[in-house]
């Protein structure tokens, strides 16, 4: 059967104000996994899954007026059925595949019985019908795809270079999967640096197991990490020097700006030791920075044997120094330190040394002192690698077991999934079980990061590699989940699976309401690709239809935020964010509650528990004195501090996690004039003197300004919020009172006087275009309102008084 | 109210119209138009059956096609023909500070210079003449009812130059009998002679620029003319036998105080016009007076105070016997502006002259504001023949006009001519946007009979609404622009 796959990708284009409108849509889906969702007279959207499916026959462009004129109905179309409805509203683009092939997407019932699978590759075909404008737009369309799916674009960057040919760097890999060879003999020996890109070319030669070498880097941030991987990549000709980035493996925009890694990436290297000649492949697995993702970095450790551990010579241990050192030891690996950054004049690889010694108590004496940065020391770490860190252990013969350390969505092959193979062998072709979500795949394509996909016929115990297996969401194969294999299972799954859970919560709401449906896509495209992201559709008077996001933490929000509005092109007002509350109610039950205005009313609840966190804060000692009065203003219960070095001091406190959600980052980087770093964890629910904090405008109260505050903090948080509210919100035809109320207690209170002139003096002959235009501003300007009970609040006023919110509470 | 309130949004499946409007309940709609069902080509027991069997949004669709029917054949009639010319005199000594308009300032007329001005003006006035006569030739109209000199200052103009644009007017439009002949004059630019002279000239009202009572305001705004001239042109007025004459002044003037306010409208009361003016201080851009000041802010009055001149002006003048017919104006019975009027009933009018708009054949069209260019395009427009390249306002547009011009009249908005010109569909509309306003106290509805409704009165259909006076009136701006973002934009090119 033909099976139309087209994904929508609404992605507003700059610059274009037409709109590519879905017509007659009449396919015959012979599956009853395609529910119709919505059916109107202009399109079908279909839903498996988290996959949104549209399919259509025709095609045609609106002009721009006829766009003004459906936008109408579509809102209304929006407003009627907020849950679900596909639109194409302004600007959009649908980038479309058209694949003859049986529906990939099978049921896992059905899996089982392994349906053969006709023509695989998937056919990208530009529908030409509408001319070359059409086409320039389906081309823009996926320029912009090429940026969501995260890695996906390692191809196209390299084909930008015109490196490869256009079928990208998979084609290439075919190369492959030469017969092992036990030592590659290097006859003319040459200098280090030939020897290297050779080594890259035979990269995917296969190694006995004994030389393998599975390793992370684990650092502070801007500790050079990434930097030293780059190095690494270089030296063994994994990468040539011409495709060479700065930050090779930080590949979002996002990662490059900011200096920091957000996903993982993998990249296997080929090394020959000069003095034994023998060769020997190492798989760096690289981490992601922060503490956010401290779970996706526990697993990517446990994928290895050892790790090298970099500290700044000139800064000395850190706070996450310390915090991934810790889960490194968890996973028994072997740590070698290496002192980075020995060119600068700062540096003093003694006293870090020292420190290193002292606080971790690691072995120092044969640290690696290097400099990623002017490439000195990178082939001592190279060797140490190979000296040290232990070979996997021979477990080809067993059943099939492998840790999943990351994955992430691609539009054309579904999930690609990284892995370590901890013991037997995969293969292309074999049918896979994923343990904790008990799905089954067969697998298309196996193949090792080098760091771009490269396909080879199988992976045994001990390598590092991905595969693909047309598998639908990131859920379905998460990371620290175990593969196996459908014929051969394993008996356990590997131990430390956890299902990442949100801590922070904040609602977000498009600007334009229009832009509701573009929000919900964005967000299931991301989640495709992260499964920690969780939503659920929320509504408020006051800010219209938006969701309600959960996030790992404060820089997993930010950053969603972030890809929200820069690669989707949305206007996003957020809530202040929330953390979950644990509520007792008065009839035994407890609720868990993350959105202060669904918190159950002060009668019906006993006692509200808040997360707490342990932090730890190092920090030069003069900054001590700030730092604690910082934690005590939070609410902080100070635990010990404890000087590390003479000049530094390592400051723990339990804090509660709600009042890290705001800025006490950034006062902790700016009272410390950013010398001071910390690492949390969270450490469970206590009971505190939680008040909900609402604020009324006119008697109505306002849900999204609504805050979960302690109760000594109430006061001084209704004051600052009814007097900025009162400065934001102009005069209406009435008086407005602004209150902020605990229950039905109002503890602040501010006035707003009534307008009272507003008029235009004159309009004769010669005015009245001009004061038509002027009154049809105002007009526009109205309809921006949103309306709270009588009053009109400028979105401004909303943003700002957000804003405000992070900072106050 | 609450039956207004009750609304039903129009079916999503109707796609074939742009825009719907919110619809009344039923009831309310036959209550708007009870008076009116007679000339409603739909009766009402045919809208209810409509209704309940097609939905709301297809109601509202079929009164407002047949609405637009009757509208369209009305124009082709020739129903409203202009009958009002604007003339624009851009002459002026010197330019008040707070002054927007194209005038050119000429300086104070002296020996030396008299030849060239006279020149200067002679010049103009013989191209406004050119302007006047194609327009004739090229277009229908009637015996002009109005005629308006405006400027600048008219009365800077001599008589001769002045009285030879009416003679044009009258040799090519024709000039009714007792049409009104109006005119602007400011304070030291005439006397008792030069007005005879002109009110022989068919001149029959006059509107003085006075602004203030203080010499020291008259000073700080810039104007050509001292206290001492107010009353010598006061006097010439009446001593010329003219009594059909208004008085201009301006509040919320920059140091302006209550006192000061109240002192210069009685001033103005005692100088007995049959008509004052009463301008609240627009600060324009390009304007010396919004380099210098910030609206609000001191010394320009705060909002309340500019409030409190407002209702104070609104509350001594009819006290005195004027009726505040506009938001702006003030008329013993019987003097009010018949030109203004036309222009705030929306009706076509012609203009002549530098910077001046016409609304001829449902186009408004603005001459260049400059000289040069407006030679050009009198020239042009006598190379094609009288062509004026213009688009026509559409039907939203001329809706929007409507309502913003006639809420500024005391009369207020017509609802029954306005569903009948515009569709039932766009009048509930615009009451229903109004029903907050009416709770606040800005708005009354009115009955035929001009008695203020009881909003919660159903007895009697509602045929006016207007803005209270004074409140109503002073927030104007904020009722207006609730009807519009209420009503579909004319144009659909700024979304």
């Amino acid at each position: 059967m033909l099976s139309f796959d087209i994904r929508i990708g609404k992605f507003a284009i700059p610059g274009k104000t037409h709109v590519i409108e879905i017509k007659n849509l009449l396919i015959n889906f012979s599956e009853s996994l395609f529910t119709p969702y919505n059916l109107t007279s202009t399109y079908v959207v279909f839903y498996v899954g988290n996959i949104c499916s549209i399919a259509w026959t025709f095609i045609k462009f609106a002009s721009p007026s006829l766009q003004a004129g459906r936008r109408g109905i579509m809102a209304a179309a929006t407003i009627s059925s907020a849950a679900c409805i596909s639109q194409s509203a302004n600007g959009s683009i649908i980038s479309t595949r058209c694949s003859s092939e049986v529906s990939p997407r099978q049921h896992s019932s059905t899996s089982n019985r392994c349906v053969a699978r006709v023509g695989k590759r998937q056919v990208r075909r530009a529908i030409s019908r509408s001319g070359s404008r059409h086409l320039q737009d389906l081309e823009a369309g996926r320029s912009l795809l090429k940026r969501v799916t995260l890695r996906g674009d390692w191809d196209s960057r390299l084909v930008e270079k015109d490196q490869y040919p256009r079928h990208g760097i998979r084609a290439t890999g075919a190369v492959e999967a030469k017969p092992e060879k036990p030592v590659r003999n290097d006859p003319e020996g040459g200098n280090a640096g030939t020897r290297g890109i050779d080594n890259g070319k035979d990269r995917l030669s296969k190694v006995p197991i004994s030389h393998i070498r599975n390793f992370s880097i684990i650092a502070h941030i801007d500790h050079g990490k990434s930097t030293l991987a780059d190095k690494l990549l270089q030296t063994t000709g994994t990468v040539l020097a011409r495709e060479m980035k700065e930050q090779f493996l930080d590949n979002m925009d996002l990662e490059r700006e900011r200096g920091i890694t957000i996903k993982l990436q993998a990249a296997r290297m080929r090394f020959v030791d000069d003095d034994t000649r023998e060769a020997y492949c190492l798989n760096l697995i690289d981490t992601p920075g922060h503490v956010d993702f401290s779970y996706e970095v526990s697993r990517s450790l446990a994928a290895c044997e050892g790790a090298l551990l970099v500290v700044d010579a000139s800064q000395g241990v850190e706070a996450q120094t310390l915090a991934n050192v810790y889960l490194a030891l968890e996973s028994n690996l072997e740590i070698i330190p290496v002192l980075n950054k020995i060119d600068l004049p700062g540096a003093d690889p003694e006293r870090v040394r020292r420190e290193i010694e002292e606080i971790i108590g690691l072995d120092c004496s044969e640290a690696i002192l290097c400099s990623a940065k002017e490439g000195l020391g990178i082939p001592e770490i190279l060797k140490a690698v190979v000296k040290k860190i232990p070979p996997p252990k021979e477990t080809r013969a067993e059943p099939l077991r492998a840790l999943i350390f990351d994955s992430y969505y691609d539009s054309y092959r579904g999930v690609v999934v990284y892995f370590r193979v901890m013991d037997g062998v995969v293969k292309k072709g074999d049918y896979v079980q994923f343990m904790a979500s008990g799905k089954e795949y067969q697998v298309d394509e196996v193949g090792v990061l080098s760091p771009v996909q490269m396909p080879v016929n199988e992976l045994f115990a001990g390598e590092v590699g991905y595969l693909s297996a047309s598998i639908r969401s990131v859920a379905d194969a998460r990371v620290g989940d175990t593969i196996t294999t459908v014929s051969r299972k394993a008996a356990e799954a590997l131990p430390g699976y956890q299902l990442a859970t949100p801590m922070v919560f904040c609602g977000l709401f498009p600007i334009d309401a229009d832009q509701f449906v573009e929000l919900r896509e964005a967000l299931e495209k991301l989640q495709l690709n992260d499964a920690a992201l969780a939503f659920e559709p929320e509504t408020s008077s006051a800010m219209g239809f938006g969701f309600r996001c959960g996030f790992l933490g404060l820089l997993h929000m930010e950053i969603v935020q972030e890809r929200l509005e820069r690669e989707y092109n949305l206007n996003l007002i957020t809530t202040a964010p929330s953390v979950v509350y644990r509520v007792h109610c008065t009839d035994g039950s407890v609720i868990e509650c993350s959105n202060p205005s669904a918190l159950p009313e002060a009668g019906k609840r006993r006692a509200i528990e808040e997360p707490f966190v342990r932090i730890e804060l190092l920090t030069p000692k003069d900054y001590i004195g700030p730092l604690m009065e910082l934690a005590q203003d939070r609410r902080g219960e100070f635990k010990e501090m404890k000087f590390i070095t003479e000049n530094r001091a390592s400051l723990v406190y339990m804090l509660p996690l709600g009042e890290m959600v705001g800025d006490f980052f950034d006062q902790l980087k700016s009272r410390s004039k950013g010398y001071a770093s910390m690492e949390y964890s969270v450490k469970g629910y206590r009971e505190s003197q939680l008040v909900k904090l609402d604020i009324m405008i006119n008697e109505e109260p306002v849900d999204p300004l609504a805050v979960i505050v302690h109760k000594d903090k109430a006061y001084s948080v209704g004051r600052a919020l009814t007097q900025k509210l009162k400065k934001l919100i102009p005069r209406q035809l009435f008086k407005i009172p602004i209150q902020a109320c605990i229950g039905s207690k109002v503890i602040a209170s501010e006035a707003i006087a009534a307008m009272r002139k507003d008029v235009l003096a004159k309009c004769y002959g010669g005015d009245i275009t001009r004061k038509k235009k002027l009154l049809k501003k105002q007009a526009e300007g109205k309809k921006r309102m949103k309306s709270v009970g009588r009053v009109d609040v400028p979105q401004d006023a909303f943003m700002a008084i957000l804003r405000l919110e992070k900072e106050v509470v | 109210m609450n039956r207004l309130l009750c609304l039903l949004r129009p079916p999503l499946r109707i796609s074939h119209s742009q825009w719907l409007p919110p619809l009344m309940s039923l009831h309310s709609v036959r209550h708007l138009f009870a008076l009116s069902t007679s000339r409603l080509a739909i009766s009402v027991p045919r809208v209810r059956s409509l209704h309940v069997e097609s939905g709301a949004g297809q109601l509202a669709a079929e009164l407002m096609s047949s609405r637009g029917g009757r509208l369209a054949s009305d124009e082709d009639d020739g129903v409203a023909l202009p009958s009002s010319v604007y003339v624009h005199i851009p002459f002026c000594r010197r330019r008040c500070f707070y002054c927007d308009f194209p005038i050119v300032a000429v300086g104070e007329r002296t020996e030396e210079n008299k030849g060239h001005m006279d020149a200067g003006m002679v010049d103009y006035v013989e191209l406004v003449c050119r302007e006047i006569r194609l327009a004739a030739k090229v277009n229908r109209s009637e015996p002009l009812k109005t005629v308006f000199f405006g400027g600048g200052t008219p009365s800077l103009l001599p008589p001769p130059l002045l009285l030879r644009i009416i003679e044009t007017l009258r040799e090519h439009f024709g000039i009714e009998a007792g049409a009104e002949i109006s005119m602007e004059m400011d304070p030291g630019t005439f006397d008792v002679h030069s007005l005879r002279q002109l009110m022989d000239g068919g001149l029959s009202r006059v509107s003085m620029g006075v602004q203030s009572f203080q010499a020291a305001l008259l000073k700080s705004c810039g104007r050509a003319h001292g206290l001492s001239e107010v009353y010598e042109a006061v006097e010439a007025i009446h001593a010329s036998g003219l009594s059909n004459w208004s008085l201009d002044l301006i509040s919320s003037l920059p140091h302006q105080t209550l006192e000061d306010w109240e002192y210069s409208i009685n001033e103005a009361v005692k100088a007995s016009p049959a008509h004052v003016s009463v301008y609240d201080l627009q600060i324009e851009e390009g304007t010396l007076f919004n380099k210098w000041y910030k609206p609000g802010q001191s010394p320009l009055p705060s909002d309340d105070n500019a409030a409190e001149f407002y209702r104070m002006a609104s509350a001594k003048l009819r006290e005195a016997g004027f009726a505040h017919y506009e938001i702006s104006n003030y008329a013993k019975e019987g003097f009010q502006c018949k030109h203004n009027l036309v222009y705030w009933k929306s009706l076509p009018y012609f203009a002549f002259g530098l910077g001046s708009t016409s609304y001829v054949s449902g186009q408004r069209f603005s001459r260049p504001r400059k000289f040069k260019q407006y030679r050009e395009f009198v020239e042009n427009f006598e190379r094609s023949g009288g062509r004026i390249e213009c688009p026509e306002d559409s039907k939203e547009e001329r809706a929007l006009d409507t309502v913003m011009l006639s809420l500024r009249l005391a009369r207020g908005l017509d609802l029954q001519a306005f569903a009948e010109t515009f569709g039932a569909g766009l009048a509930t509309v615009v009451c229903e946007a109004l029903l907050p306003f009416v709770s606040s106290g800005h708005v009354v509805f009115m009955d035929a009979d001009r008695q203020t409704l009881d909003i919660k009165d159903h007895s009697r259909s509602k045929a006016y609404v207007r803005l209270t006076d004074p409140n109503g009136f002073l927030l104007s701006n904020e009722v207006i622009a609730s009807i519009f973002s209420a009503l579909p934009s004319g144009d659909h090119s700024q979304y």
